[in-house]
């Protein structure tokens, strides 16, 4: 399994990479501008955060497209198959690969702005009240939208058309994002994201373990 | 799982998929119709101004009007330099545009007034440097605390030095107090017992907090500054007494209450009681409000909409007022009746009294009379579309009620859908592609969703033209007749796509179940069923059947048309011949 994941890794190498520098330049301009600048209560922070939401879910939907269109086009099932490697092995190692890069785009920005905004505190909004920093149901709900979006890239990978893999995933990524945008950070998003996740993944996982290879 | 739970499966799975993509998009439009359709609201049409009020006396009676009259006016006297007292709200289209989308909701909780929750519990105000008011779930107290500045070498003030005009801004320490129902304690003792469900009063003053525990249903003031909790008015069990909330409420759809003014010598409006002025002595004069009176009366908010006034001295409870029922497209609102607060997007109480304050010398004044004049009251509709007013007297009768308006003097609930034809249009095709199965249930459980919620909800709309037509006030065949209608374009595209669905199952070769389950989902779930359809129909390229002729499927034993095998059996010739 750890030889498969591996394997995943070195084929879409380019979007780790992208991920990681994502997650430090951003890590690094949201820590900064809470630090130096305004705290909590900046309007560039909030603008940061969905441009590096943005990026990510891009990047994210095109790793999950990219690594069916590519199995596809290349036939590296077809080729592991042949060696005492199941398909079920072959997809869990491919969403590992996945989550694995969500996690590298997602926990540095994370880790950042909790621990920058708990060394400065909440900050407080004349008129307002006192804000403090994205709270943990913010962070889990925008790692469902990022790993939903890599789901939405794995349904629209599977086909040997180039434009739908690529269009379609970012279309579909995009519309999948106003869910934060309609119903915020309550439970009906988690009530919306998690069955899709779970139904984006049956789906993934019945056309690739039932397609001719 | 087998070939068939596999596909049954994969196509619920590939439904979800779509019918939540698809519903996003269609809340995007609608809400863009919606927009179109409140934006070019007149300004004059949002406001409900009722002057006189009513309340203060020698004012005449209350009316609605477009402006806030002056004396001349209103013919009371020849001056027009002084106004009289009116209950002016008004339609504020960004809290309604906040409402209607989560991420803001979530930043509009911030404010003031709206009781910030958190895992933890609720906080009643915070405003930082340790001065905040919160309940812990976990312990079940109220956590008090405030911060202590240096005045002096041992003497501290809660007041900051900057309002003392001091330079120190070091906080010392801060001074924190934990109330249970069993009294108030600077440490959190299990000797004080837990509250569980409290609903508190949002205003708090001289370190008093009212409140109102729903699981023992009782209301409590808590004293910090007296350290002393006292239990009062227990609601019996047959009482349908249910507090849902206390206080004002927000103040979105505000001003409210809008005392009489006089212009100044600087031709400015300041605030003057003309009529209240007849009895008292020169040092005495009357002031808005009395936070004293707020403390010894708790304004409730009953689950139905009834207002009533708890006295916190002897703990006696009476009707003040209600929130009236605001209208809509296809309700008239009722004159007495009373809306509950969920079925409302915002509401304001708005209680009117003054105190009378006497000032001797340099010492602090002292309050000589309090007086409850009655109470003004908002209720926003769940659309957003239109506003009621209601201004009660000091015994909780109705003297008058106010609606927004447009032109014509129709209401606004109405009026705004003839602003823009276009995006009224726009919307209503919207609404119809939504599936069928949804726009039953908004017709029929819509008024169930929460008033808020209803503005981001993606399958059933109670604020759709089906679901306002679910609350319609009149009669059950005016409804039955106007849902054919509201939902004809839903059905007629349900059923043509049902209809393709069905011709082309028939020619891929789908089994009878198949066909039937897929033409009942297309006609419930409309073109959202219909995509998914052609997501996940059989993909095999279809070959001529040698025996019908017509297209059958190549991985099927017999033609699904004519039931023939792959070998067609050789002809039989006939025994007959033609001769010549």
């Amino acid at each position: 399994m750890f030889t498969l994941i591996i394997r995943e890794i070195q084929d879409n190498w380019v979007f780790f990479i992208a991920a990681a520098i994502l997650a430090c330049a951003f890590s690094f301009l949201i820590g900064w501008q809470i630090y130096f600048i305004n705290g909590m209560q900046s309007l560039p922070i909030t603008i940061l955060l969905m441009v590096n939401a943005v990026c990510g879910i891009l990047i994210f939907c095109g790793l999950g497209a990219a690594q069916m269109y590519w199995d596809k086009m290349k036939r590296i099932s077809a080729l592991l198959t042949t060696l005492p490697v199941t398909r079920n092995q072959i997809f869990t190692a491919r969403i590992a690969a996945g989550l694995l890069a969500v996690a590298i785009g997602f926990l540095p920005t994370v880790v950042t702005i909790t621990a920058v905004s708990n060394l400065i505190g909440p900050s407080s909004i004349p008129g307002v009240g006192l804000v403090n920093g994205p709270t943990s149901e913010v962070w889990i709900l925008i790692f469902l939208l990022c790993f939903a979006s890599y789901c939405v890239g794995l349904q629209t990978g599977w086909t040997s058309n180039r434009i739908i893999p690529t269009l379609g995933s970012l279309l579909l990524s995009m519309i999948l994002t106003c869910v934060i945008w309609i119903k915020g950070f309550e439970l009906d998003a988690y009530l919306i994201l998690i069955p899709f996740i779970a139904c984006c993944l049956f789906r993934a996982w019945r056309t690739f373990s039932t397609a001719a290879l | 799982m087998n070939a068939r739970t596999g596909k049954f499966i994969n196509a619920v799975a590939a439904g979800f998929i779509v019918l939540v993509l698809y519903l996003l998009v269609l809340f995007s439009g609608r809400y863009y119709c919606f927009e179109a359709l409140m934006e070019p609201m007149p300004q004059e049409w949002k406001k409900v101004t009722i002057c006189p009020s009513g309340l203060l006396p020698g004012e005449g009676s209350p009316n609605q009007t477009k402006d806030i009259l002056t004396y001349a006016d209103a013919g009371i006297s020849n001056d027009p330099n002084t106004k009289l007292s009116a209950v002016q709200f008004e339609l504020n289209d960004f809290f309604i545009r906040s409402e209607a989308i989560g991420i803001s909701r979530r930043y509009m909780s911030y404010l003031p007034r709206r009781q910030l929750s958190t895992k933890d519990g609720f906080y009643c105000f915070d405003y930082g440097d340790n001065y905040y008011l919160l309940f812990n779930k976990h312990n079940g107290l109220f956590v008090y605390s405030y911060p202590l500045y240096p005045i002096g070498p041992n003497s501290f003030s809660k007041v900051p030095p900057k309002t003392l005009g001091l330079s120190t801004k070091t906080i010392v320490k801060s001074k924190i107090y934990f109330a249970g129902p069993n009294g108030v304690s600077e440490t959190a003792s299990a000797s004080l017992g837990r509250f569980t469900e409290p609903i508190t009063d949002k205003m708090f003053f001289k370190e008093k907090l009212g409140l109102y525990e729903v699981k023992q249903r009782r209301f409590y003031l808590i004293d910090f500054d007296e350290r002393k909790v006292t239990a009062g008015l227990e609601l019996a069990s047959g009482d349908k007494r249910e507090p849902v909330a206390m206080g004002e409420g927000d103040y979105f759809t505000g001003p409210g209450w809008m005392p009489p003014a006089a212009k100044d010598v600087n031709d400015e409006w300041k605030t003057k009681y003309t009529f209240l002025s007849d009895t008292i002595e020169p040092n005495e004069r009357w002031i808005g409000g009395s936070f004293d009176y707020s403390k010894r009366h708790i304004t409730v908010l009953d689950k139905s909409g009834q207002i009533y006034e708890v006295n916190t001295v002897d703990w006696s409870i009476r009707d003040v007022g209600f929130l009236p029922v605001p209208r809509s497209l296809f309700s008239y609102g009722q004159q007495n009746a009373f809306a509950a607060p969920r079925d409302l997007l915002n509401y304001q109480i708005t209680p009117v009294y003054y105190t009378l304050i006497r000032t001797k010398g340099n010492r602090s004044p002292e309050v000589k009379d309090v007086k409850y004049f009655g109470m003004c009251t908002s209720s926003l509709s769940r659309e957003g579309t239109a506003l009621a007013v209601a201004v009660f007297d000091p015994n909780g009768k109705l003297v008058c009620r106010g609606d927004t308006k447009g032109d014509g003097g129709i209401s606004t609930a109405s009026a705004v859908y003839s602003r823009s034809p276009m995006a009224r249009t726009t919307l209503f095709l919207l609404e119809n592609l939504q599936p069928v199965v949804f726009e039953i249930a908004s017709y029929l459980c819509g008024d169930r969703i929460e008033a808020s919620a209803g503005h981001r909800a993606l399958f059933i709309l109670p604020n759709s033209f089906v679901g306002m037509l679910g609350r319609y006030d009149g009669t059950k065949f005016d409804r039955e007749v106007f849902l054919p209608l509201l939902m004809g374009p839903s059905l007629i595209l349900s059923v043509w796509l049902a209809f393709r669905v069905r011709k082309d199952a028939t020619i891929i070769g789908l089994s009878g179940t198949a066909k039937k389950w897929w033409t009942v989902g297309t006609i419930a779930f409309g073109l959202s069923a219909y995509i998914t359809y052609r997501l996940t129909r059989p993909k095999e390229t279809l070959v001529t059947c040698q025996n019908c002729g017509n297209m059958r499927r190549p991985d099927m034993e017999t033609c699904h048309r004519c039931g023939s095998k792959w070998e067609i059996p050789e002809l039989t010739p006939p025994n007959w011949r033609i001769c010549d």
